[in-house]
Parts: structure tokens; C-alpha cells; sequence
């Protein structure tokens, strides 16, 4: 009986069932930032591997099947930059300004507390991936000593986060126009900030999808030349 | 639908080539995208079938994701003995980087 859980096919289902399930409650809740679709699939499935005590060597089968997928997203990015890149042309200067500065500034400090605090090499590196779109972390980790589930853990934890807690912060600081919110959601908290956005209005939306987009970009050029 | 797939997947073959080829450390995925958005900016436009792709495959982006992030029980062990420190430096570390990226897109400027 418990031979379906080698086969292949019982974990795509599987994947895509707790993917269901999370995106079901996600809508029933009214869509909160503290319980993404993707936390709920993580949590089904790791229970389930758990539970059925299948190694995540076995499960890796069907899981790339999957997430080879991620690739395709990555490129399909070229598509939002392009209509942003076009709307924005005249800002260029402080969005580029604002995306190389302030993503140096949360990774350097997260990279610096790590060193200082856990002093583990691998998990610096991860660190350094926490502010970008999971796609790209994970590639990212896979090509720089750094350890890919844990990118992806850092960046929906940081998502959440930031999601919750950037425009709180800058109501607090008196900086909470559009542009400056959605440019520090989309720079800090990827696509997680990005959805944010999208419920705070349009104009918060385009500047932190296209501030998202940048910095991710940006990493994934500059980084492994600098670990 | 299928068509689009086909261009993604084009371009994400093609960043391989030139990875492997120019023996870059990056990921064949970006180097894609930057070929996907040079072919765009010079046709200036984006193809429809593209563009549905696009439209489509995105949003199951956290289905994508799950498995890779079920890779963390391979991390049990790190988890138990670092968790609350990793959790507390990403969230102080969000801090500076949002005021200092709010403070660069108000600067010089004149708000209401």
C-alpha cells in the first residue's frame, strides 16, 4: 500500500493539492499577507513528507518537475520591466539610485548580523538572497555555496514581513507616499510587498513591481561576483 | 498558451547557451530575461501569445516554489539552533533598507 508513495505522480498531486489548499484558505481569509498560498503548501507538504516518511531525495522527483518552472517565470519578468522601464524613463536616476541603495543597505546589515551572530559561511550567503523574488533566490543559492530551501524560506519570511511592517514604518516616519511605499515594498519585500501594494492602489503597484523586478535583476548580476 | 511557452522557454535555453559558453556566475533564468527584454525593446512590442503566457504562468508562482521550499527539512537541525536569530536579523534588517530607499525617492523633492 505504501509503495504509491514512490511513485512519482502521487507527490505532483500531492504538490498541487496543498497548493490548492492554501490558495482556498488564502481567499476564504480575505487574502492576509501573514498566510500566503505558499506558507500553507509548504506546511502541507512538509507535513506530508513527514508523515508518510518519504526523504526529500525521493520527493526531489517530482518536485523538479515543478519548480523547473521557476525558470520560465524569471524570463517571463522581462515582460513588467519592459512596460515599467517605458513609463518611468524619466525617474531612472532615483529609482536606480533608490533599488542599488537600498537593497545594499538591508542585505549588507543582514549579512553583517549573520557573520556576527551565527558566523556559518553558507548561511551568510543565503542571507544575502533574502531581499530578491524566490525564483531568482534560488537560483542564485544554487550557484553561489548557499543553500536554496533555506533562500527560499528567508525571502517568504522576509515577504511577510515586509508586507506587514513597511507601511506601517513609513506612515511612522512620515514617508508614506505612493512611490517612496511602493518603491521600499517592491526593493525589501519582492513579490510578497508587490501584492501588498496592489491593495494600497496602481501607482504603489507599478513602482514596487518594477522596484521587485530591478533588484532582482540587479542581485542576481552582482552578487556572485561579490561572494 | 503554448506558443508563449515556447518563447520563454527559448530564451531561458538561450541564457544557458551564453552561461556556459561565457562561463558567467549567472543564472541562466536572468540572462534569459535581459535577452527576452532586448528582443522586445527592439521589436517594440510584446507578443500576444507572450504576453498570455505571461499572464497565466505567473500567478502559479508559490505552487512553483513549494517544493524547493520543502527542502527546509533537510535543515532541521539549523532551524532548532538558529531559528529565533534568523528571524530576528530579517526583521531588523528590513528597517534601514526601507527608510533608506523612501529617503532616496524623496529627495529633493516636495511633498504634500
Amino acid at each position: 500500500m505504501t509503495e504509491v508513495f514512490n511513485y512519482p505522480g502521487f507527490w505532483l498531486m500531492a504538490t498541487v493539492g496543498a497548493y490548492l489548499s492554501g490558495l482556498t484558505l488564502y481567499q476564504r481569509l480575505g487574502q492576509p499577507s501573514y498566510a500566503p498560498p505558499v506558507m500553507t503548501g509548504f506546511i502541507l507538504i512538509t507535513a506530508a513528507l513527514l508523515a508518510t516518511d518519504t526523504s526529500y531525495a525521493e520527493y526531489r522527483l517530482s518536485g523538479d518537475m515543478i519548480s523547473f518552472f521557476l525558470g520560465p517565470v524569471v524570463v517571463a519578468l522581462a515582460i513588467p520591466l519592459y512596460q515599467h522601464l517605458h513609463t518611468m524613463k524619466r525617474q531612472l536616476l532615483r529609482i536606480f539610485l533608490a533599488v542599488t541603495i537600498g537593497s545594499a543597505t538591508t542585505v549588507a546589515c543582514a549579512v553583517l548580523m549573520t557573520d556576527y551572530w551565527i558566523g556559518i559561511e553558507a548561511i551568510s550567503n543565503t542571507m544575502a538572497t533574502k531581499s530578491i523574488t524566490t525564483p531568482v533566490a534560488v537560483a542564485l543559492a544554487e550557484d553561489m555555496n548557499a543553500i536554496p530551501a533555506l533562500a527560499a524560506a528567508f525571502v517568504m519570511i522576509t515577504g511577510i514581513i515586509g508586507a506587514m511592517m513597511i507601511p506601517a514604518l513609513l506612515k511612522l516616519t512620515k514617508m508614506s507616499d505612493p512611490q517612496s511605499t511602493g518603491m521600499a515594498l517592491g526593493v525589501c519585500a519582492h513579490a510578497v510587498g508587490t501584492s501588498r501594494a496592489a491593495e494600497l492602489g496602481q501607482e504603489y503597484a507599478a513602482y514596487s513591481a518594477m522596484a521587485m523586478t530591478l533588484t532582482a535583476s540587479l542581485h542576481a548580476i552582482i552578487l556572485p561576483w561579490l561572494l | 498558451m503554448l506558443t508563449g511557452l515556447f518563447y520563454l522557454l527559448i530564451f531561458l535555453s538561450l541564457g544557458e547557451l551564453i552561461r556556459l559558453s561565457a562561463g558567467l556566475p549567472v543564472p541562466a533564468s536572468i540572462i534569459g530575461m535581459i535577452m527576452l527584454l532586448i528582443f522586445i525593446t527592439i521589436k517594440s512590442r510584446i507578443p500576444k501569445s507572450l504576453a498570455i503566457t505571461a499572464t497565466q504562468i505567473t500567478p502559479l508562482l508559490p505552487l512553483f516554489i513549494i517544493p524547493v521550499s520543502a527542502g527546509l527539512i533537510t535543515q532541521k537541525e539549523l532551524l532548532a539552533e538558529y531559528g529565533w536569530q534568523l528571524l530576528i536579523i530579517l526583521t531588523i534588517s528590513l528597517i534601514p533598507g526601507v527608510l533608506v530607499t523612501a529617503l532616496i525617492m524623496r529627495m529633493g523633492k516636495t511633498h504634500d
